[in-house]
C-alpha cells in the first residue's frame, strides 16, 4: 500500500541505465579478476621444493673471460665478490641473498653394476645452497659425517638427456622419475691425494635448477678436507625477491650485467605486464561501477525528492523513518541482486571462452568454476547496497525532519 | 496527555500580535480529555500553534512540552510514534494522496492500527455523507468531500489529542454539527483532548476558548 505512493515518479529509463552500468562495471571487473586467478598459475609453474620468490642469477660469461682464462689461470673468473653480494642485499626489491657452494675437489659416478642402467660412468660435479631454501620434506635431506649415503637433486633435463641421448643410443632402458630416484649410484670423490667413496640416490628432479644439488654440510666437508679451496666464491646467486616480477629487479640483473634464466625472465616479464594490464582493466570496471552508482545515487536522490510530499504526508500519518525507507531499500538490493546474477552470464561466457583457449594449451586447473570471484563481487555488491540503503535512509530522516 | 506551552513564541509572528495573543509567550497547559477552541483571524498563526504541537515546526523559542517531556528532545522516531496512536490530525491542507482514492487514503492510515473496522468505516463515510465516494481518486473530490476523508481518515487511530485545524471550513452548519457530533462521540470513547482552530469564535459554548 505504502509502495503504491513512495513508487511515483520511479523512471524505467533512469532504472535501466542505472542497471546496465553496473551490470557492465561488475562483468568487467569479475572478468578481468577471474581471468588473472585463472592466468597466473600458467607464468607461475610451480616445483614442490623451489620457492616462486627464488631467483638465480650468475655473472654473464663473455668471449673475452674465456680467452683470460684460456692464457693465465690467475685470471679474474666471473664469480661474486663479498662486495657484490653485499650491494644486492642493500636493494629494496631484495629480501635476502644465498649463495651457491661449489665444490673443490673431483667428483666421479657410476652406476651399480647388478642395478637397471648398469654401466654408466661420468665425471660430476656438486653445488649446494642453505638447507632453508630446499623446501623438501624428504626427511633425508640432510648429510653428517660418516653417512656413505647423501642425497641429490637433478635438473629434469639430466633426465632427459639420459632417456632421449643416452640410454637409446647405447641400448640400455629408459627410466621414470620415480625410477630413476630408485637407482643408487656410487660416487668417489678425491683431492689432495686422497680418495674416498660414497653412495648416492636422487631424491627429486627440478626444471629451474640447472645443477646437481646436495646437501650443503657435504659440500663444506668436502671442501675442508679433499679441496683446494675451503670456501670457493660462488658463481651462482639465490635472490630472494619480495616480488619476483619487479621492472626494478630485472634492470639491476641488466645493469650489473648478470644472467638468469631466459624463460623464466621472460614468464616474470610477462606476469608483469599481465599484472598492469589487469589492473588497468580493474581500474576501467571500477571507474565504470562509480559512475553507474553516482547515476544511481542521482537517480535515487531525485527520486526521493520528487515524493517529497508523499513521504512527509507518510510520516504525518505516522509511519516511522524504517517503514518509510525499506521499500526503496528493497528496490535497491533486488535491483543490485539481479544485476549481480545477470552479470554472471556474460562473466562465464567470457571465461568459458578463455578456459577453452587454456585447455588447449594445456592447462586444465578450473576445478573451482567462478567461485574465487564471486566472493569478490558479492563483497563488492554488498558493499554497494549498505552505502546506498544508508543514503535512502538519510534523505529520507532529512525530508522527514523537514515536515 | 498534557500539552503544556511555556513561552513559545513562533519566529515569524509581529511582536504587537504576540502581546494580544492568549497563547503566544504565555504558560498554558491543555490537559487531558480538554476541548479547547483557538479563534483568530487569517495569519495569526493558528496552523503554525497546530504545527508546533505536531512537530513539524520547530522555529519558535521558548518550551513546549507533550507529556513532561520538552519537545527539543523528542527524536524523529518519538514523533512517529505520537503521530502513529497518541495525537491525530485534520491538517487545513488535508494532506490527502491525490493519486489514491477515498477509501485507501483511509485505509493507508487504518492499517498501521488496524484500529477501525471495515463497517466502522463505511459507516463514518455513511454519517458525513461521502459514502459512494469510496473509490473515487481524492484528486478529484472537492475540497468539502476530502475534508470529510481527511476527518475519517484521522478517526482511524488511536488518539489522546486530535488537532482539528479548521477541519470544517468547507461544510455547511449542518454538516459541521454532524461531523463535530462524531468526532467528539469517537474523542468521548478514549477521554481524548480536542484542539479545534476556527476564524471565528462561535462555536459550541461550553468549550475553552482562547484568542491567538
Amino acid at each position: 500500500m505504502i509502495w503504491k505512493v513512495l513508487k511515483n515518479n520511479i523512471k524505467p529509463g533512469q532504472i535501466t541505465g542505472t542497471f546496465l552500468g553496473i551490470m557492465l562495471g561488475l562483468t568487467i571487473l569479475m572478468g578481468a579478476l577471474s581471468f588473472y586467478i585463472d592466468v597466473k598459475p600458467v607464468f607461475e609453474d610451480k616445483e614442490s621444493f623451489w620457492k616462486d620468490e627464488y631467483i638465480i642469477i650468475n655473472k654473464r660469461i663473455e668471449l673475452t673471460d674465456t680467452y683470460a682464462q684460456l692464457q693465465n689461470d690467475n685470471t679474474e673468473k666471473p664469480l661474486f665478490s663479498k662486495e657484490d653480494i653485499e650491494d644486492l642485499k642493500k636493494q629494496p626489491f631484495v629480501k635476502d641473498v644465498a649463495e651457491f657452494s661449489g665444490c673443490s675437489f673431483m667428483i666421479s659416478a657410476s652406476s651399480a653394476k647388478d642395478g637397471p642402467i648398469a654401466g654408466f660412468y661420468s665425471d660430476l660435479f656438486f653445488e649446494a645452497v642453505p638447507d632453508e631454501y630446499i623446501d623438501v620434506n624428504y626427511a633425508n635431506w640432510k648429510w653428517e659425517e660418516n653417512n656413505e649415503f647423501v642425497p641429490a637433486i637433478l635438473p629434469k633435463a639430466y633426465l632427459n638427456l639420459y632417456n632421449f641421448g643416452f640410454a637409446q643410443s647405447q641400448n640400455l632402458p629408459q627410466v621414470s622419475e620415480e625410477g630413476a630416484g630408485l637407482v643408487k649410484f656410487n660416487i668417489m670423490i678425491q683431492g689432495r691425494g686422497k680418495k674416498q667413496k660414497f653412495e648416492t640416490r636422487i631424491v627429486g628432479f627440478s626444471e629451474r635448477i640447472n645443477t646437481i644439488l646436495v646437501p650443503e654440510s657435504f659440500v663444506k666437508w668436502g671442501n675442508e678436507n679433499f679441496g683446494e679451496e675451503v670456501s670457493p666464491r660462488p658463481g651462482r646467486l639465490i635472490i630472494i625477491a619480495k616480488d619476483p616480477s619487479s621492472p626494478e629487479l630485472f634492470k639491476y640483473i641488466e645493469d650489473h650485467n648478470y644472467d638468469l634464466n631466459k624463460s623464466e625472465l621472460s614468464n616474470s616479464k610477462a606476469l608483469a605486464f599481465l599484472k598492469i594490464i589487469i589492473t588497468i582493466v580493474l581500474i576501467i570496471g571500477l571507474v565504470i561501477i562509480l559512475l553507474a552508482f553516482s547515476l544511481m545515487v542521482i537517480s535515487i536522490q531525485l527520486l526521493l525528492h520528487r515524493n517529497n510530499e508523499n513521504i512527509s504526508k507518510l510520516g504525518m500519518l505516522g509511519y516511522s523513518l524504517r517503514e518509510i525507507s525499506l521499500p526503496y531499500q528493497i528496490m535497491v538490493i533486488i535491483l543490485f541482486v539481479v544485476t549481480f546474477l545477470t552479470s554472471l552470464i556474460p562473466l562465464s561466457v567470457f571465461r568459458n571462452y578463455y578456459a577453452s583457449n587454456m585447455i588447449l594449451l594445456g592447462y586444465e586447473k578450473f576445478n573451482h568454476i567462478l567461485f574465487n570471484v564471486l566472493a569478490p563481487g558479492f563483497g563488492f555488491i554488498t558493499i554497494i547496497i549498505l552505502l546506498l540503503m544508508l543514503m535512502i535512509r538519510r534523505s529520507i530522516m532529512k525530508i522527514m525532519k523537514a515536515g | 496527555m498534557e500539552i503544556k506551552f511555556s513561552g513559545v513564541i513562533p519566529a515569524p509572528i509581529p511582536e504587537k500580535d504576540i502581546l494580544q495573543s492568549e497563547i503566544w509567550g504565555r504558560d498554558i497547559t491543555f490537559n487531558a480529555g480538554e476541548k479547547t477552541l483557538i479563534y483568530a483571524d487569517s495569519g495569526k498563526g493558528k496552523t503554525t500553534f497546530v504545527n508546533i504541537i505536531f512537530g513539524n515546526r520547530k522555529d519558535f523559542t521558548g518550551d513546549l512540552f507533550i507529556n513532561g517531556k520538552n519537545s527539543k528532545n523528542l527524536s524523529l522516531n518519538d514523533y512517529s510514534a505520537l503521530h502513529k496512536n497518541v495525537l491525530s490530525i485534520v491538517p487545513q491542507g488535508l494532506l490527502l494522496f491525490p493519486e489514491l482514492t477515498a477509501i485507501e487514503n483511509i485505509n493507508i492510515k487504518n492499517r498501521i492500527q488496524n484500529y477501525q473496522t471495515a463497517e466502522r468505516i463505511s459507516e463514518m463515510m455513511e454519517i458525513l455523507g461521502i459514502s459512494g465516494f469510496e473509490n473515487r481518486k481524492a484528486g478529484r473530490m472537492s475540497f468539502g468531500q476530502r475534508q470529510r476523508v481527511a476527518i475519517v481518515r484521522a478517526l482511524c487511530q488511536s488518539f489522546e489529542y486530535i488537532l482539528l485545524d479548521e477541519a470544517f471550513s468547507h461544510l455547511d452548519s449542518t454538516n459541521t454539527q454532524i461531523a463535530w457530533d462524531l468526532i467528539r462521540e469517537e474523542a468521548g470513547k478514549q477521554n481524548a483532548g480536542i484542539i479545534l482552530t476556527s476564524l471565528n469564535k462561535e462555536f459550541e459554548k461550553e468549550m475553552k476558548k482562547l484568542h491567538v
